[in-house]
């Protein structure tokens, strides 16, 4: 760190101005209470002051140097006045030769100065102790400041990597078996496999995709939620029926990019997957009265079907997603019905700022 | 010798079917006999047509490749073939021909098919039956959820938490719970294997209880106790199985 009265011009006048307050101070008691000549009294100050404000700044190393934060606090105060002592003595030493080199054979002058030492003593200690307590406060400030910055960079990296981590959250079973499916088509029905592996490219590519702000419109995410039911569409043939219906005006509401298909993945595994009925899935978006966007996502499901392992843990990440983004704790609501199961999403139109 | 191998394929996609029929079309010798979309159909197909050979896949409705194969009296050669790779581990505890991981290519299911017609030529027995199942047939640390089992023509699906207490027969288990007792083929120490032991404990030679069905202990003999249920069967706890209920109660 470097020293704060040299970290920039405003610091470094700062210190300059004080001196200067401190040297007219001097030079006025002098004059005034003491009745020194000016030019005298001028001069006094002049050297003693200035020998402290360059002491004052080398003071600096001795703080950052010696690590007085470690060690127990009475050792820390038996340094300091140490130090205060060796730099008094310094400070006094020089500056009483200086000017008793220069009026020596002035015996008002030289008396003066004998019996001003003490005093001199005191008001340095006083200077001393003001500059160590700046210096002092200054790297407390400083260290707050740079913890605090990294707690921020720290909670954003966190933040990020959890976000990332939830939209990876894409089963590679949905992959293998859609591969299969593509491996099946191509000799039954060339076209429909081609068809299939664009549908399935642009899934993964928006999928991959990392956006800025994690944010996207509802129509672009509806776009590739389609791709993902047309693909299963595919797999499942019958058993699975979907339909989207949004109204214009929701289409341009913005959402978390892949917020949806972690649901639709739940509709289709514990819907689609436990029926030889067919399922339906539907899709619905309303603007609601506070501007905010509710989506719903509802399923049949076989309410026979005993619950499948891994209930959940879709719904949890979404949650803790909603969470994330908005900072908004009750986001996600789901209902269930006698064979009809419906997911809720309250998504927020603007995001809360940092605190 | 010569005659042809009948072969089965289930799954509960298409698509999935379609490649395992257009894979067999370079198979001169084998011949598809039928397919289901389901573990329910899939049992039926089976008992009907008896093939030689099925091709199965391992998550479906209703009833896993797994749990079907249990209900079977007779266990043709299987060729697993899932996208799934955690199962092939179980897969070869029910003694599979081979595990396909979807996709697949022409060349990998010809082999597999090549061991199976290999195996059906020489008259090798198929999947050992459920006797062979031991360790190892879940992945560790996880328990069984359900069991199913079959009750005449129909198959019932029984969720582990409505089962009060299992006891054993000559070969297979009776399973006891609140609507009825259901028989199924195992054995005593997959159970105990493969039961979540913070729910149920072997008592005895014969019984598996669940623990939250207990309301009462009765003084049998000098080491041992009759334990009443809450349906109020009562079941004979052995000394050694007393020593497990002290230990896991606590008292």
């Amino acid at each position: 760190m470097k020293n704060p009265f040299f970290v920039n011009r405003t610091y470094t006048i700062t210190y300059a101005a004080a001196w200067i307050l401190v040297a007219g101070i001097h030079v006025a008691v002098l004059y005034f209470a003491s009745s020194q000549e000016l030019i005298k009294a001028i001069i006094d100050s002049l050297v003693f002051n200035t020998l402290f404000a360059g002491i004052g700044l080398s003071l600096w190393y001795s703080i950052r140097f010696n690590d007085f934060s470690r060690g127990n606090p009475i050792d820390r105060l038996l340094n300091h006045l140490l130090i205060a002592l060796v730099v008094l003595g310094i400070w006094l030493g020089s500056g009483y030769l200086i000017l008793s080199g220069l009026w020596g054979e002035n015996e008002i002058y030289h008396n003066f100065l004998n019996e001003s030492i003490t005093l001199r003593a005191i008001s340095g200690f006083f200077l001393y102790s003001l500059i160590i307590l700046i210096y002092y406060l200054y790297i407390n400030y400083e260290d707050r400041k740079a913890r605090i910055e990294k707690e921020s960079t720290l909670k954003v990296q966190v933040r990020e990597a959890e976000i990332d981590m939830l939209k990876a959250q894409i089963n590679p079973h949905f992959l293998f078996n859609s591969l299969n499916s593509v491996s099946s088509l191509i000799t039954t029905s060339p076209g429909q496999a081609r068809e299939m592996i664009v549908k399935l490219s642009g899934f993964l590519r928006y999928s991959l995709e990392n956006r800025q702000n994690g944010l996207t419109t509802l129509r672009v995410e509806l776009e590739n939620i389609r791709h993902y039911l047309e693909i299963e569409k595919v797999r499942f043939g019958d058993r699975l029926q979907f339909e989207i219906q949004v109204p214009d005006p929701c289409l341009e509401m913005t959402v978390p990019h892949m917020i949806l298909q972690p649901l639709v993945e739940n509709s289709i595994k514990h819907g689609v997957y436990e029926s030889t009925e067919p399922v339906r899935i539907d899709l619905g978006a309303e603007q609601l009265p506070t501007g905010e966007l509710r989506i719903t996502v509802a399923n049949d499901f076989d309410p026979g079907a005993p619950p499948r392992k891994g209930k959940g843990i879709g719904l949890q990440n979404t949650r803790n997603r909603l969470y994330l983004v908005y900072n908004c704790e009750n986001c996600l609501a789901t209902e269930m019905t006698t064979g009809r199961y419906f997911v809720y999403l309250r998504i927020p139109q603007t995001i809360p700022h940092e605190p | 010798m010569n005659h042809r191998i009948k072969a089965v394929i289930i799954d509960d996609e298409e698509p999935a079917r379609i490649l395992v029929r257009s894979f067999l079309e370079n198979q001169a010798g084998v011949e598809i006999a039928g397919e289901a979309a389901n573990g329910f159909e899939g049992l039926k197909m089976i008992q009907a047509v008896k093939p030689d050979l099925v091709f199965l896949d391992i998550q479906m409705p209703k009833i896993s490749g797994f749990e079907m194969l249990e209900l079977l009296d007779e266990v043709p050669q299987i060729i697993f073939s899932t996208a799934f790779d955690e199962y092939a581990i179980r897969a070869f505890e029910y003694n599979a021909v081979d595990y396909l991981l979807k996709p697949y290519s022409q060349e990998r299911f010809d082999q597999a098919v090549g061991k199976a017609v290999d195996r059906i030529r020489h008259k090798e027995k198929p999947a050992a039956g459920i006797a062979k199942l031991s360790a190892g047939a879940l992945p560790a640390g996880q328990f069984l959820d359900r069991l199913v089992v079959r009750t005449g023509q129909k198959i019932k699906v029984i969720p582990i938490e409505q089962v009060e207490f299992l006891e054993a027969g000559d070969d297979y288990i009776t399973i006891y719970t609140q609507e009825g007792r259901y028989m199924k083929q195992m054995t005593m120490g997959y159970l105990e294997e493969h039961l979540n032991p913070s729910e149920f404990l072997r008592v005895h030679r014969s019984f598996i209880i669940r623990l939250s069905q207990i309301v009462q202990l009765e003084p049998y003999d000098k080491d041992t106790k009759v334990l009443v249920m809450q349906s109020g069967k009562k079941i004979h706890a052995s000394k050694a199985g007393m020593k497990r209920l002290k230990e896991v109660l606590g008292f």
